[in-house]
């Protein structure tokens, strides 16, 4: 039988239902041809050069052989190539060169997922296999090139650090481990580390970016004491601007190999978004099924996990066969699970993978025919890692977008251009964070031995370099600072105040923090783990644990929440007559002020007022804010009446917030959040701001595109194909809380923003950034009417009862 | 002030304050003003979620005779007498509903709850059999914990081969939740012998699903009509020799 192009075949499927809508249908592109060079190009050790002769035929592709030259000439280089290009040949080509060179030379790789660094670790391995010197050296030392993380069994551990040369490893257990004990633990390693590896390094963004900077910096003070100065190789997905990236991330100058330089081959690749009559889950569904049918490889991305497991499990009920082709792919697999599922894929014996973004890193699983999006991913830069995914090494792929009931897809639904032809992001990272920058001072001190004055502060960069000045000062005096083991008290992922331990009895359940016990484990819930569902009896602030009981009824629990704002500074200013536009810090702080618990069908059983004892959670963080001004909100009053008025703020806010990650970088709804009320003084107000603690300039990004987002929430107002004024979830109505809403009152409010934006030219003004004042401490709170100290959290002055927020 | 609904009944059953007592910081027991269980009040406590904490309270036959006037308030505004034990439900209606020294109330054949005028006693096992028609027109909730033990009974008990779950403090959050009118509950008033500063309040407040106290001293409390139309005697006496708690309304 001819083989029919992959192509060909999705279009079949999609021409034969009748119930779709296809909005956006381009010409397919490619095949991009490869451009080579010679092996010989490259100064490398001769054993080398055969194995890669043997390995690939053709060549280096262009941009692997100008990366590896920089690299040979020690210059640290950020390759940002599209997926499939040959990325991981880069880093390994200089390394194995610096192994056969030198017998003592060390490498240190670094990713950010435990599954990536096992991806790897067999590839090197079977790479040095090759290379008889090193395959010699891997008999006697069988560790030479080794994964040390938090998975390496803690008995091998020592042998490990004794033989290793080649050392993958995450950010979590470089931090934890590797520079806490490098002398004289690592000693050996650091003395002649020669590169270190920064692989997927678009990663590191956010308040993980933030973090993992100051590991970086702290790692290269550690080289520094042992007397090295490794060569730094990274590799990104396309995103804006690696270098400044990777300069931001390292403290290092760097050099650039990106898609200009791009050599590599690309198959021909087609994309299509369509939009049917069925929820988009269902459609996603039965798309990817017919297409598995007919025998091509089809990777669904979902929005979640749950949505995965949901889309999994309708398709085995919806079928008497068992379909052994179907698996779904998620984080929390077993490695075992996963493996089988990645050779599955290899295979051809599984066809159909429903995922997580989990896998829009870079896990080999062979070239696939077809990727279906169950909903758009978060950001351009996810779009083409999960394109990346098909058409490689030459071969023909497609890629179906389907946009989920959201206010943001239907946007991009209704202006496909702009989501094809919108730049790559900036990625967002703070190296001001306050609390970032003191565990890592904390950090970096106990590594040099306990001695502030011993800091390599050029090296740590200039946030630190504040902090050290308030030490010497005496004006810092945080509990960090005075930890012995300030380490363990820094979590890279997520930045909080710590999190809580769910206990039930003597057994240890899992951890939460902050932000999701007021969501999930509030006092009087239903908390479901693993299956297994348990009643929180008691959350206790002091000793950070949450105390379960089993709970047997299926009940749901779900907590109305409350958000108070406090100002602290206001930065940058847009000043208009009716409203003025500014990034400001703040504190959000939110309290539960309902918890309702319905049974299976929805009925209310109970509610509890207040927030049951559990403590109000505040966050520190930086924020957009847009001001109405009372003439102008008067004036809204006046049009709309107040209950429509205020109505329509909510809305606003929701559409504001909701596509605002078309004009910033790459970011989960989980990043940002927003907040809209009218204040006693009259005004009224609209926040956007960063779910992160002392934030990441992620929502500040919105200061000077406040105008182009009112826009394009009008756009979204104007064009939704719902009849009702109420609006449905693509536009205004909120899927979480059932309030009233109109598109006429909003799209009112929304020109009255732009009518006030358009009529005259903002007055703008900068406050300078200031690290000091930023990294300066917090003051005490007291209490206003019997001056205890309070605590932060504490609704109710614990001493005299004094309403606090 | 507000104007809804739950507002209005409220206020519908406050419309005399039956309970006065003296606020103080809970460290320092310093003096904080007389306040009055008013409709206002009983609405912050209510709204606020807040606990009236009444702290030093003597003896529990003391306790009796200072809240002992509450059963003749106007029927329009209930309260429920929560008792820590069934012994000491039984005390309670010896000495309050019966007034009686002598006839011993067995524990054994007690039968809870017990409704007297506008009154209706329990323990927290108990509450759950108050049924909503009894109880229209709730003003509050009246915990009786002389040891302030109630708190940490939160984990059932063995028996022989079952495991009973009790939550004392959760029965009584439950049929709380259970009497709340829109964003109202119903407010919990805690008497117990011991001084707030001489515990720790905190998880107190977190098993009974607070959000704060609201300190008082115990002798300072007083119950009944406001003194305008006053005409109880034995309450009267008790007050005047009581007289240096000080500063009744
Ligand atoms: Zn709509
Ligand atoms: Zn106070």
């Amino acid at each position: 039988m001819p083989e029919e192009s992959v192509i060909a075949q999705v279009t079949q499927v999609l021409s034969r239902r009748d119930d779709i809508t296809i909005h956006y249908d381009p010409p397919a592109t490619g095949p991009v041809p490869g451009h080579f060079r010679p092996i010989e190009d490259v100064a490398l050790h001769d054993d080398l050069r055969r194995v890669l002769r043997r390995e690939i035929r053709d060549g280096f592709f262009r941009h692997q052989a100008l990366a590896i030259e920089q690299i040979l000439a020690g210059r640290n280089t950020v390759v940002a190539t599209q997926t499939s290009s040959g990325k991981s040949l880069i880093y390994s080509v200089p390394v194995f060169d610096a192994l056969l060179q030198e017998e003592d030379a060390c490498a240190l790789f670094i990713y950010p997922q435990k599954a990536l660094a096992n991806d790897q670790l067999s590839k090197l391995r079977v790479m040095a296999r090759q290379l008889k010197v090193l395959s010699n050296r891997m008999d006697s030392r069988p560790h030479l090139i080794s994964r040390y993380d938090g998975s390496t069994p803690h008995g091998v551990r020592n042998d490990v650090r004794a033989e290793v040369q080649v050392a993958l490893t995450n950010p979590d257990m470089l931090h934890l481990s590797i520079l806490q004990h490098h002398d004289p633990k690592w000693a050996r390693f650091f003395e002649h580390l020669r590169y270190v590896i920064i692989d997927e390094c678009h990663e590191y963004r956010g308040i993980f970016g933030t973090n993992v900077a100051y590991v970086l910096r702290r790692l290269r003070q550690i080289c520094d004491i042992h007397g090295s100065s490794p060569t730094f190789v990274a590799t990104s997905a396309t995103i804006r601007d690696p270098r400044e990236h990777l300069e931001k991330l390292t403290g290092l100058e760097f050099c650039e190999i990106g898609a200009d330089e791009d050599g590599s081959i690309q198959g021909r690749k087609k994309f299509w978004m369509l939009s049917g009559r069925d929820h988009f889950y269902d459609l996603g569904r039965k798309i990817a099924l017919d297409l598995a049918k007919k025998g091509l490889s089809v990777l669904a991305f979902c929005p979640s996990r749950l949505a995965a497991e949901r889309m999994m499990a309708r398709v085995l009920s919806s079928k008497d066969d068992q379909l052994p082709f179907v698996k779904v792919y998620r984080a929390g697999l077993s490695p075992q699970e996963r493996e089988a599922i990645e050779a599955g894929l290899r295979d051809k014996s599984v066809r159909l993978v429903f995922s997580t973004s989990a896998l829009e890193l870079g896990i080999d699983i062979g070239a696939l025919d077809v990727v279906v999006c169950v909903g758009f991913p978060s950001s351009m830069m996810s779009l083409w890692q999960r394109a990346g995914r098909v058409a490689r090494a030459g071969k023909e792929g497609g890629i179906v977008l389907i946009p989920a009931d959201t206010p943001i897809d239907s946007y991009y639904a209704a202006h496909p251009d702009e989501l094809f032809g919108k730049d790559h992001e900036l990625l967002a990272l703070n190296l001001n964070n306050r609390r970032v920058v003191y565990c890592h001072y904390a950090c970096a001190v106990s590594e040099v031995g306990g001695v502030d004055d011993r800091l390599r502060l050029k090296i740590l960069g200039e946030a630190i370099s504040t902090v050290a000045e308030l030490r010497a000062t005496g004006s810092l005096n945080d509990d960090i600072f005075y930890r012995s083991d300030p380490h363990s008290e820094v979590n890279i992922r997520s930045m909080g105040e710590g999190s809580y331990s769910l206990d039930c009895g003597s057994e240890k359940v899992g951890e939460i923090d902050d932000f999701h016990l007021l969501r999930e484990a509030y006092r009087n819930a239903i908390y479901r783990h693993g299956g297994v569902g348990y009643r929180v009896k008691d959350v206790i602030k002091g000793k950070k644990i949450v105390r379960l009981e089993r709970e047997y009824s299926w009940n749901e629990t779900s907590p109305v929440i409350q958000k108070r704002i406090r100002l602290k500074r206001r930065n940058s200013v847009a000043d208009y007559s009716q409203l003025a536009i500014a990034t400001v810090e703040m504190d959000v702080t939110e309290f539960i002020v309902t918890v309702t618990e319905k049974d299976r069908s929805g009925n209310v059983v109970r509610q509890w007022q207040g927030s049951a004892g559990m403590p109000a959670h505040t966050l520190p963080t930086v924020a957009t804010q847009v001001l109405i001004r009372k003439e102008l909100w008067r004036d809204v009053v006046l049009k709309l009446g107040d209950r429509q008025a205020r109505c329509a703020l909510a809305s606003c806010e929701r559409l504001l917030s909701s596509l605002f990650p078309t004009v910033s970088g790459p970011c989960d709804t989980q990043d940002f959040s927003s907040f809209s009320e009218v204040l006693k003084d009259g005004n009224a107000a609209l926040y956007l701001y960063d779910n992160v603690y002392d934030g990441v300039d992620l929502t500040t990004g919105a200061f000077g595109k406040v105008q182009v987002l009112v826009e394009k929430a009008l756009d979204r107002l104007a064009t939704c194909a719902c009849s009702e004024d109420a609006g449905c979830f693509r536009c205004i109505a909120n899927p979480r809380i059932d309030e009233a809403t109109s598109k006429e009152a909003t799209a009112q409010l929304l020109q009255m923003l732009r009518d006030a934006m358009m009529a005259e030219p903002p007055r703008i003004t900068e406050q300078s950034e200031n690290s000091v004042s930023v990294l300066a401490p917090d003051e005490i709170a007291t209490c206003p009417t019997c001056s205890v100290n309070i605590a932060k959290g504490d609704r109710f002055c614990k001493n005299c009862g004094h309403k606090l927020i | 002030m507000t104007t809804s609904e739950p507002w209005e009944s409220i206020r519908h059953r406050y419309q005399d304050a039956w309970i006065r007592v003296t606020r103080i910081t809970r460290l320092e027991e310093k003096w904080l003003g007389r306040i009055e269980m008013d409709a206002e009040t009983a609405w912050t406590l209510g709204t606020d979620n807040i606990g009236l904490f009444v702290g030093d309270c003597r003896s529990l036959g003391r306790t009796i005779d200072m809240i002992r006037p509450l059963h003749r308030a106007t029927p329009r505004c209930q309260w429920v007498i929560v008792a820590a034990t069934k012994k000491m439900a039984a005390v309670l209606i010896q000495r309050w509903f019966r007034e009686d020294l002598l006839s011993r109330v067995a524990t054994t054949t007690l039968k809870l709850p017990q409704v007297y005028s506008n009154l209706v006693l329990a323990t927290p096992e108990s509450l759950r059999r108050i049924e909503n028609s009894d109880v229209r027109s709730l003003g509050g909730i009246l915990i009786i914990d002389m040891q302030c033990h109630i708190h940490k009974a939160r984990q059932g008990i063995r028996r022989g081969r079952f495991y009973v779950p009790n939550d004392r403090p959760q029965l009584i959050a439950d049929f709380r939740s259970r009497m709340t009118i829109g964003e109202w509950a119903p407010p919990v008033v805690f008497m117990t012998q011991k001084r707030a500063k001489a515990l720790n309040t905190d998880p107190v407040r977190r098993a009974y699903c607070l959000d704060g106290w609201w300190f008082a001293d115990g002798q300072s409390l007083r119950c009944g009509p406001r003194r305008r139309h006053y005409i109880n005697d034995l309450v009267y006496r008790n007050e005047s020799n009581a007289g240096a708690a000080g500063g009744a309304v």
